[in-house]
């Protein structure tokens, strides 16, 4: 694999993984401290 | 009869949501779409794409659905006749019911091959016969008559569609949310798996011609001069648009189960990025690598050059699993069990809507919608198993999976915006928000996502022959637009197609006779829930009055 596609690879691998893993976390987060009801 | 339901769990429904975009395409069509637009040039585009079209549609279609739910709506009619005061809206709520019926027809279809394909890889069919022989047979396109009917293909798809039914049958979380928790974990576990051994393939491995990071280097190695080409922002647009289950009237019942002041924001936006993360990092990592080990690049780049994976998915990797010894039945088991996890989570989503407006809007039990929704389903998707090998199966995917979530996004986002109004629809996506949603999105949702998919509907109305650069030249020079036969209006107006005609001269139907007796079909079954949409408003007027 060529340098360029490691760095295009590895780049989007992250970015990904990181937002996905934070708003994942923080639904879980959030998902626990929720009262039962909220109407 | 109005529903109570709820979902379990924030996570279920998150889950649920993921699985309805999760589907075949994100392990099909992502990575021949990427390797042939621009290799890691694609991903900016893509991600361009995600970020101002995918992720403010998703918001949208979440908003929409949870303000639908709280006037007790479900599906798509009644969420937008209570947008505004015009008589019309309920109409193009029409969408939401026709195309999640026919695409759920063809999508069940090819769903079942996959379960089929879990069971012979497993029994090591492919040990024995080559797929290129297995399926053609499978589908009866080795009979002699166009309306030749294939047992064993309607023998999965009737098992598929029951065990569809069943789950819808047994609610919101005891079904839907339940199948989502057990499937997308197993999806992610043996996406995994093939993902490691397919990336670990030796070069000295029995029957290895390339290292299996040629194939990733193909998919990922940037050709920056795609970023000037617009086929790739377009198919860039494309993919994230169908990747994420948008346009369809699913978000919408999904998310119309959500309490009036529980977060949309977060949750959308979680369930968007899980796609993709399936999508580039899975999607990305199995097909394209371990087809390039074995068949060599050339050979997979030619049969992606349409921009899907298809026939290296069904075709090629059951055979090429088979270097694998002993691991081989069970790779093959793993590869199409993914599939059939993908499938099945995301046709459920496309039953619950027309089972909620069966619910909602003539007071039918959940049972009942179950086993209606599984016989139109059934009724249609025999029309596309009788008649695959005539191509009624690709007029399906074309006007419903394609065309109608396109005309449907772009309604519903204008809808949203200048009818409904962006001040309202604002507060309707921040209500109860989790996440805090950067106030330039509500200019993005109000201008730039209408634009993005109206540049991605005229585009697919006049798609030309080549690229768009040699077709704007012909046009200018007077030689007239080289429309593509895969246009909208190409399709209309029989493109490409030689010596048209329903029979030929032995008097037996043609691919052309298939084709426009299932566009015949397809407008019936839109007049259809037009129909069922406008007596369901009468009757409440009756009641009424």
């Amino acid at each position: 694999m060529t340098v360029a596609a490691w760095v295009t690879m590895l780049l989007a691998w992250s970015v990904i993984t990181f937002f996905t893993a934070r708003f994942f976390w923080l639904l879980v987060r959030r998902g626990k401290s929720e009262r039962p009801e909220d109407d | 009869m109005k529903t109570t339901e709820r979902w379990g769990s924030r996570v279920g429904l998150v889950l649920a949501m993921a699985g309805s975009a999760v589907g075949l395409g994100n392990f099909l069509r992502f990575p021949a779409q990427a390797s042939q637009h621009g290799g890691g040039a694609f991903i900016l585009p893509y991600l361009v794409s995600f970020l101002f079209m995918g992720i403010p549609l998703l918001w949208v279609e979440w908003a929409i659905g949870r303000r639908g739910g709280q006037f007790g709506h479900h599906s798509a009619p009644g969420m937008f006749d209570s947008m505004g005061k015009q008589r019309w809206l309920k109409y193009l709520g029409v969408f939401g019911i026709f195309t999640n019926l026919c695409i759920a027809a063809y999508y069940c279809y090819i769903e079942s091959w996959t379960l089929s394909y879990v069971w012979h890889s497993a029994i090591g069919t492919f040990q024995r016969v080559a797929p290129t022989e297995f399926f053609p047979r499978y589908l009866g396109m080795r009979e002699e008559s166009l309306l030749a009917l294939p047992h064993e293909a309607v023998f999965w798809f009737i098992l598929t569609l029951a065990l569809n039914v069943w789950i819808l049958s047994r609610g919101l979380a005891r079904g839907i949310e339940l199948a989502a928790k057990i499937g997308m974990p197993l999806l992610f576990l043996f996406g995994v798996t093939l993902a490691v051994r397919g990336l670990t393939i030796g070069t000295d491995d029995p029957g290895v011609v390339q290292s299996p990071l040629v194939g990733l280097n193909f998919l990922w190695n940037p050709r920056p001069e795609g970023l000037l080409d617009p086929s790739t922002w377009l198919a860039a647009a494309g993919q994230i648009f169908f990747t994420l289950s948008v346009g369809l009237g699913c978000i919408h019942c999904y998310a119309s189960y959500v309490k009036s002041k529980q977060d949309i924001a977060l949750s959308g936006a979680t369930a968007g990025w899980m796609n993709e993360w399936v999508e580039v990092l899975l999607g990305g990592s199995i097909l394209i690598p371990i087809a390039t080990a074995y068949l060599g690049l050339e050979a997979v780049q030619s049969s992606t050059a349409g921009g899907s994976g298809f026939a290296l998915g069904f075709l090629a990797l059951p055979t090429l699993f088979n270097n694998w010894g002993w691991f081989a039945p069970i790779a093959g088991a793993l590869w199409f069990g993914l599939l059939f996890f993908a499938g099945i989570t995301s046709s459920l989503s496309m039953g619950q809507p027309i089972m909620a407006f069966l619910e909602d809007e003539y007071g039918w039990r959940r049972k009942t919608a179950a086993l209606a929704f599984g016989a139109a389903t059934f009724a249609l998707g025999m029309f596309c198993v009788w008649l695959y090998p005539g191509g009624a199966f690709d007029e399906f995917d074309f006007w419903t999976g394609t065309f109608s979530l396109v005309v449907f996004a772009l309604g519903e986002t204008i809808i949203f915006s200048f009818i409904f109004g962006i001040d309202r629809g604002w507060e309707e996506i921040t209500r109860g928000a989790d996440l805090k949603v950067p106030r330039m999105f509500r200019f993005v949702i109000k201008y730039i996502t209408p634009t993005f998919i109206l540049v991605i509907f005229v585009a697919a109305l006049i798609k030309p022959e080549g690229d768009w650069g040699a077709a704007f030249g012909s046009f200018v020079s007077g030689h007239g637009w080289p429309l593509a036969p895969d246009s909208v209006i190409g399709k209309i107006l029989h493109v490409g197609v030689d010596h048209y005609s329903w029979f030929d001269e032995n008097g037996r139907a043609t691919s052309g006779f298939v084709r426009d007796i299932t566009r015949m079909l397809l407008m019936i079954v839109f007049a259809l829930s037009g129909f069922l949409v406008w007596r369901a408003w009468r009757l409440k007027a009756r009641r009424a009055s």
